[in-house]
C-alpha cells in the first residue's frame, strides 16, 4: 500500500529534486503539465468520488440530521434536538448490545489474525504447488458462500439435544452445552462461526504479505545463526507489520458491524446476550421504525469506528515498518 | 469485506432515501364504485398491475395459472408478479410499509392475518365496500367463504381483504411410531396431560437414536395454541392491550418451557426444525398447519394423521388466513378487483387445495376428494376452524412478535419467566401507545 503510494507521488512529481531550482520556463511548463495532469486524475477518480457523496457522505449526513428528530417513515420527520442522544443513556438494551460488540470486536481482532497468521505461514512452507492451493482455497471459502445456507449446517452442528458437537461432548461424559441459547455460550457460538467465517480473508493478505519477505534476508539471518523462531520474530513479523496493520483495522471494523453471523445462529438471543449494536440498530429502524433514535445510533457507531480507526493510525507508526 | 457495507451504512442509506420520498407518500386511489352498477374494465383495456406475494414455492404455479387466466381476459395487461419468500410476517409487513412510505406500493397485496391490523392502521388498503355491493359476482363469491374468515377482514363496518387460504394449527402425529408403542388415537377432546402422557411414552434412546415425543414449533404462531387451549392471549380481545403478565399466560409458558427442560418430551427448540425432526422420524408428534403437507409429500413421508390441538380449560387453537387487498395508491383499482376475483373463485380454490400449502378459505374446495385424500383425518383442517381463533395481531405485532420470541429464548435458557415477560410486555405497550 504504503509503496505504491510512494511511487505515485515520486512520479507525478518529477520537480522534486532537493537543492537544485527549477529553470523560469520550466516552472510554467511544468505546470500545464501538472493541471493536465490532475484533470485527468479527477476525472479517473470522479464515478469513486460520485459514489462517496451519494451513497456514503448524503446518507451520513442524512443520519445525522434524522438523529436529532423523531421520524417514523410515515409522517413528516419532527426536530426534537439531542433527545435521542439524551434517551441512549437510559436504554438498557443498547449497553448490553454495545458490550456485545466490543466483546465480537476483541474476539475478532485477536482470533481471527491469530489464526490468520498461523495459516497463512503454515501454507507459506514449501508446499507442492497443487496443496499450497487446495489448502488456500479451502480456508478462503467459508468467506465466499453465503453464510445463509452455511448456518443451516452450523446449527446442526450446535443444536442442544439433536447437535453434533453435544453429541461428543456428552459422549465424553460432559454435560451438554445450549450452545445456541445461553447467555454465555450464545456468544461464544457466534464467535467460532465469525473466526471461522473471516480466517480466510485475513490469512491471504498475511500469504501475500509473506511471500514478499525477501529471501536473502533471511538466508542472511539464518547463516547468523538465528534460529527459527529468532527469524519469525525478528524478520517475519516487522516484515510483514503492513499486513498485519491493514488486518487489524479491518477486522475492527468488520466485527464492529457484525450482524449475519449472529442472525443466522442465535437471532441475537437469549434475550439480548448474543445481539450486536448493528442488530439492535436494525430492529429499532425497521421493527420500530423509530428512524430518529436508530440514526442517532448509528452515528455513535460511526463515531466510535472512526476514533478507533483514528487512534490506531496515530499508534501505527510506533510499530508499522516502513519499508 | 461484505459486511463493512453492513447494516449501519443501509440504515443511514435507507432512512436518508425514504426522508426523500416520504413526501411522496399515499395518494388517494381513485374511489372504487361506490354506488351505481359496477362496471368491469374494457377488454381491451392496456395497463400494468403488480401484485405482491408470499409463501412458498408451490404456492407459485397457482399464481402464475390465474396470471396466465388473466391474460386470456385482459389480453393488454400486464402482471407483475413479485413474490417475496419470507422468513417472518415482521419483514414482509415492514417491507410493504416502507413500499407505501416510498409510494412504491404494488396495486395487490397479498397478506395474512398477521399483519392486516398494521396494513389498516397505515391506511396500505382501500375499502372493497363498492365492488362487493355492486358486483354481481362478488356475492357468489363471498357466501361461500366460512364467515368467521371475512370477520378478521373488517374494519368499523368496511371490508377490506378477499381472503383466499388460511392455516389452523394442528397436532401431527406418526402412525407408525404411535401403533408400535401400542398408543390408540387419542379422542378429539384429549386434555394437556394426555398428550404430556403420551409425549412420555413416546420419548425414548438416547445419543444419535434418541428419538422425543414431540417436537416444538418455536414462533408465535406455534406457541399461540397453547395459550388459546389455557383461555388466554398475548392481546386483550380488542387488541388493544398486551397481556403478557397475565397470571394464565406465565402458566401457560411454564407448561410449554416443562416440555422441553422438566420432562425432556422435546428437544431445545433453538435451532432445531421440528418439520424436519417430525418426517425424519426423531419426533413422535409435532404442532403445524396444514402448511406441512406439501413439504411430507415431496420428502415421501406419509405416516402421519392430525388431531385437534389439546386441551386444558377449553378446546381452542389459532388460525391465520391469508388475503388479498387493493392497495389504497393503486392506479387501477377496477383491474386489482377483477384479479383479486380470480385469485379467489371456485377454479383456483381448486388449485390452493392441491397445492397444499394452506386450507382453500371455501368449503367446497376443502371438501373436495383430493384435498381429503391424505391424511386419514384431513377434514380436521377445516373443520378446525369452528373451534379456531384468529392469532392475536394488533399494529404494534412487528414489535410483539420479536419481543416475545425474545423473552421465550430467555425462558428456554432458565431465565425467569416473570421477568422475561415483564420485559416483553414493556416493549409492547410502548409500542401501543
Amino acid at each position: 500500500m504504503t509503496t505504491t503510494a510512494h511511487k505515485h507521488s515520486s512520479a507525478a512529481l518529477p520537480s522534486g529534486g532537493a537543492g537544485r531550482p527549477p529553470g523560469p520556463g520550466l516552472t510554467e511548463r511544468l505546470s500545464t503539465v501538472k493541471r493536465k495532469d490532475a484533470l485527468t486524475g479527477y476525472a479517473f477518480t470522479a464515478p469513486t468520488i460520485t459514489g462517496f457523496l451519494v451513497f456514503v457522505l448524503g446518507p451520513l449526513l442524512a443520519a445525522f440530521y434524522l438523529s436529532l428528530t423523531k421520524y417514523n417513515i410515515l409522517t413528516a420527520p419532527r426536530f426534537v434536538g439531542l433527545d435521542n442522544y439524551i434517551r441512549m443513556f437510559r436504554d438498557e438494551r443498547l449497553a448490553t448490545t454495545y458490550g456485545n460488540t466490543v466483546l465480537y470486536v476483541g474476539a475478532a481482532v485477536v482470533l481471527i489474525n491469530g489464526f490468520a497468521l498461523v495459516f497463512a505461514v503454515l501454507i507459506n512452507q514449501r508446499l507442492p504447488r497443487a496443496l499450497t492451493y487446495i489448502f488456500r482455497s479451502a480456508y478462503f471459502f467459508p468467506y465466499l458462500v453465503a453464510l445463509v445456507y452455511v448456518s443451516i449446517i452450523w446449527q446442526a452442528l450446535f443444536q442442544k439435544d439433536t447437535g453434533i458437537l453435544n453429541y461428543y461432548v456428552a459422549g465424553l461424559g460432559g454435560e451438554k452445552i445450549d450452545w445456541l441459547n445461553s447467555p454465555e455460550f450464545s456468544k461464544v457460538s457466534v464467535i467460532i462461526v465469525d473466526t471461522w467465517r473471516n480466517v480466510g480473508f485475513s490469512m491471504l493478505i498475511f500469504v501475500a504479505a509473506l511471500q514478499e519477505v525477501p529471501k536473502d534476508m533471511v538466508e542472511a539471518a539464518r547463516m547468523d545463526g538465528a534460529n527459527e523462531w529468532q527469524v519469525f520474530r525478528r524478520i517475519i513479523i516487522p516484515m510483514i507489520s503492513q499486513a498485519t496493520f491493514f488486518n487489524i483495522t479491518i477486522t475492527i471494523i468488520g466485527a464492529f458491524q457484525i450482524y449475519e453471523s449472529i442472525i443466522v445462529l442465535t437471532r441475537g438471543g437469549p434475550g439480548d446476550a448474543s445481539r450486536s449494536v448493528v442488530m439492535y440498530i436494525a430492529e429499532v429502524a425497521f421493527n420500530k421504525f423509530d428512524m430518529g433514535y436508530a440514526s442517532a445510533i448509528a452515528v455513535t457507531l460511526f463515531l466510535i469506528i472512526m476514533l478507533v480507526t483514528m487512534v490506531q493510525f496515530r499508534l501505527r507508526k510506533s510499530w508499522v515498518n516502513n519499508e | 469485506m461484505k459486511r463493512s457495507l453492513g447494516v449501519a451504512v443501509a440504515t443511514m442509506a435507507a432512512s436518508a432515501l425514504l426522508a426523500l420520498t416520504a413526501c411522496s407518500g399515499p395518494q388517494a386511489a381513485n374511489a372504487p364504485a361506490a354506488d351505481g352498477p359496477y362496471k368491469a374494465p374494457a377488454k381491451d383495456i392496456t395497463a400494468t398491475i403488480s401484485v405482491s406475494n408470499w409463501g412458498d414455492p408451490s404456492d407459485k404455479a397457482v399464481y402464475d395459472s390465474v396470471a396466465a387466466r388473466f391474460k386470456e381476459k385482459y389480453p393488454n395487461v400486464t402482471v407483475n408478479n413479485n413474490f417475496t419468500p419470507i422468513t417472518t410476517w415482521t419483514e414482509y409487513v415492514n417491507k410493504l410499509v416502507t413500499q407505501a412510505a416510498a409510494g412504491q406500493a404494488p396495486d395487490v397485496i397479498n397478506i395474512a392475518t398477521e399483519g392486516v391490523q398494521l396494513g389498516l392502521d397505515n391506511e396500505l388498503f382501500a375499502s372493497m365496500d363498492g365492488f362487493l355491493k355492486n358486483d354481481p359476482e362478488a356475492k357468489t363469491l363471498q357466501d361461500k367463504i366460512d364467515p368467521k374468515l371475512l370477520d378478521g377482514f373488517r374494519k368499523d363496518g368496511s371490508t377490506y381483504l378477499m381472503p383466499n387460504t388460511f392455516n389452523t394449527m394442528v397436532i401431527y402425529y406418526n402412525t407408525k411410531m404411535f401403533k408400535e408403542a401400542g398408543i390408540a388415537r387419542p379422542s378429539d377432546d384429549w386434555t394437556w396431560d394426555d398428550f404430556l402422557e403420551i409425549a412420555k411414552k413416546l420419548t425414548k434412546g438416547s445419543g444419535a437414536d434418541k428419538v422425543y415425543g414431540f417436537a416444538l414449533p418455536y414462533y408465535s404462531f406455534g406457541i399461540t395454541p397453547w395459550l388459546y387451549s389455557n383461555g388466554t392471549s398475548m392481546m386483550s380481545d380488542d387488541l388493544k392491550a398486551s397481556q403478557l403478565t397475565d397470571p394464565k399466560f406465565q402458566e401457560t409458558i411454564a407448561w410449554v418451557r416443562d416440555l422441553v427442560t422438566k420432562h425432556g418430551v422435546s428437544p431445545q427448540p433453538k435451532g432445531s426444525d421440528p418439520y424436519q425432526l417430525f418426517p425424519a422420524g426423531k419426533a413422535a408428534m409435532t404442532g403445524a398447519g396444514h402448511f406441512v403437507t406439501g413439504g411430507f409429500k415431496k420428502a415421501g413421508f406419509s405416516d402421519y394423521d392430525i388431531l385437534p390441538w389439546p386441551k386444558n380449560s377449553t378446546k381452542a387453537t389459532v388460525f391465520g388466513a391469508g388475503a388479498f387487498a387493493i392497495s389504497k395508491t393503486s392506479k387501477n383499482p377496477e383491474l386489482s378487483w377483477e384479479f383479486i376475483k380470480m385469485l379467489t373463485d371456485q377454479q383456483t380454490q381448486k388449485k390452493w387445495a392441491d397445492a397444499g400449502s394452506a386450507v382453500p378459505s371455501t368449503k367446497t374446495a376443502a371438501s373436495s376428494k383430493e384435498f381429503l385424500a391424505s391424511p386419514e383425518h384431513a377434514s380436521e383442517f377445516y373443520n378446525s376452524l369452528s373451534y379456531a381463533k384468529p392469532v392475536a395481531a394488533p399494529g404494534a405485532y412487528n414489535v410483539l412478535d420479536p419481543a416475545f420470541m425474545r423473552a421465550m429464548d430467555e425462558i428456554m435458557s432458565g431465565q425467569d419467566i416473570a421477568a422475561a415477560l415483564k420485559k416483553a410486555n414493556q416493549d409492547v405497550e410502548a409500542a401501543l401507545k
